[in-house]
């Protein structure tokens, strides 16, 4: 185990209220995504798998990247 | 299943907190690269708690540096993991060693309002309703700018979009429901007054994790209106 430093997680206290909508957009809507044999899963759904570029996200970050450019 | 959190620097140590359903965190080493991961029987469910879990780990790891991956990232096995990793294993070092030492914040301010074009034709008023958004994101932008100014050294990188509100993206989008704001720039110090916002501004910040509270302290003397969140992984910035 490590000695890295504290970092403030008051974020995601658990009295926070703050934000499924913060810890979906970061968690779920940002970072990066790996193709190739990576699957991107949940609850034993592959949402993903082999090198399909397709792109788990909230369905608001879906419609922003399937508008029309212009 | 290997259930991967992010891309670090080899030789980061494995966090001291507990991973997906409090399995243990483990530092895999792929060529040169590092993997923080944790064995799982199956896929994770994408409650609350293990999205807070997914958070905590990236969280733990951004001192040394980390690439978040998103959640719900999971390989057969370390080969699996490896092959996946070795096309972009450089460009996830590059990417890992330009934000050791740095979080994320999340800076909310509203956007004011765009004038309303008065008696256009639908055709003009579909354009004007794309300029309107375009707008916004410059508008964002600016303030992402403005506020990384006005907060200096202890930025190390900013990026802002913009995000409608509800009835003014409807608007936008269909011209259901126009916007009675008015024109004008994002103001950092104050609200601006009698304008309904049009939006946000969404502002990430790149800091040093040990300016965090620091860095809140300036952004509400500047910015009282500002909603931030964080700390969290520099996932904007990888």
């Amino acid at each position: 185990m490590s000695d890295l430093p504290d970092i403030p997680d008051e974020s995601v206290g658990e009295d926070e209220e703050i934000s499924l909508v913060d810890l979906v957009d970061h968690v779920l809507n940002k970072g990066i995504v790996l193709v190739g044999e990576a699957t991107i899963a949940i609850a034993d759904i592959d949402l993903i798998f082999l090198g399909l570029n397709v792109v788990l996200a909230s369905v608001e970050s879906v419609r922003e990247k399937s508008r029309p450019a212009g | 299943m290997l259930y991967a959190y992010g891309a670090v620097i080899p030789g980061t140590p494995a966090p001291a907190c507990p991973g997906i359903l409090g399995a243990s965190v483990d530092v895999l080493y792929c060529g040169e690269l590092g993997v923080a991961v944790s064995e799982l029987p199956a896929a994770p469910d994408a409650a609350p708690e293990r999205l807070k879990e997914h958070h905590r780990v990236t969280l733990a790891l951004a001192p040394q540096g980390v690439a978040p991956f998103r959640f719900g990232t999971i390989f057969a096995d370390r080969d699996a993991l490896s092959r996946a990793l070795a096309p972009r294993s450089a460009a996830l070092l590059a990417a890992v060693k330009d934000v050791p030492g740095c979080v994320e914040l999340s800076v909310c301010l509203p956007l004011p309002g765009v004038p309303e074009a008065a008696m256009a034709s639908p055709g003009a008023a579909y354009l004007l309703r794309k300029k309107r958004l375009l707008d916004m994101e410059d508008h964002a932008r600016d303030t992402a700018d403005r506020l990384r100014e006005r907060l200096g050294e202890m930025v190390r990188d900013s990026r802002g979009e913009a995000r409608a509100a509800s009835a003014s993206r409807a608007a936008a989008v269909d011209g259901t429901a126009p916007s009675k704001a008015r024109a004008s720039r994002p103001q950092l110090d104050r609200r601006s007054e009698s304008c309904e916002p049009a939006g946000t501004a969404q502002v990430a910040l790149l800091v040093r994790y040990d300016q965090v509270e620091e860095v809140k302290a300036r952004i509400r003397e500047l910015a009282p209106e500002a909603q931030i969140s964080g700390p969290w992984a520099p996932s904007s910035f990888v």
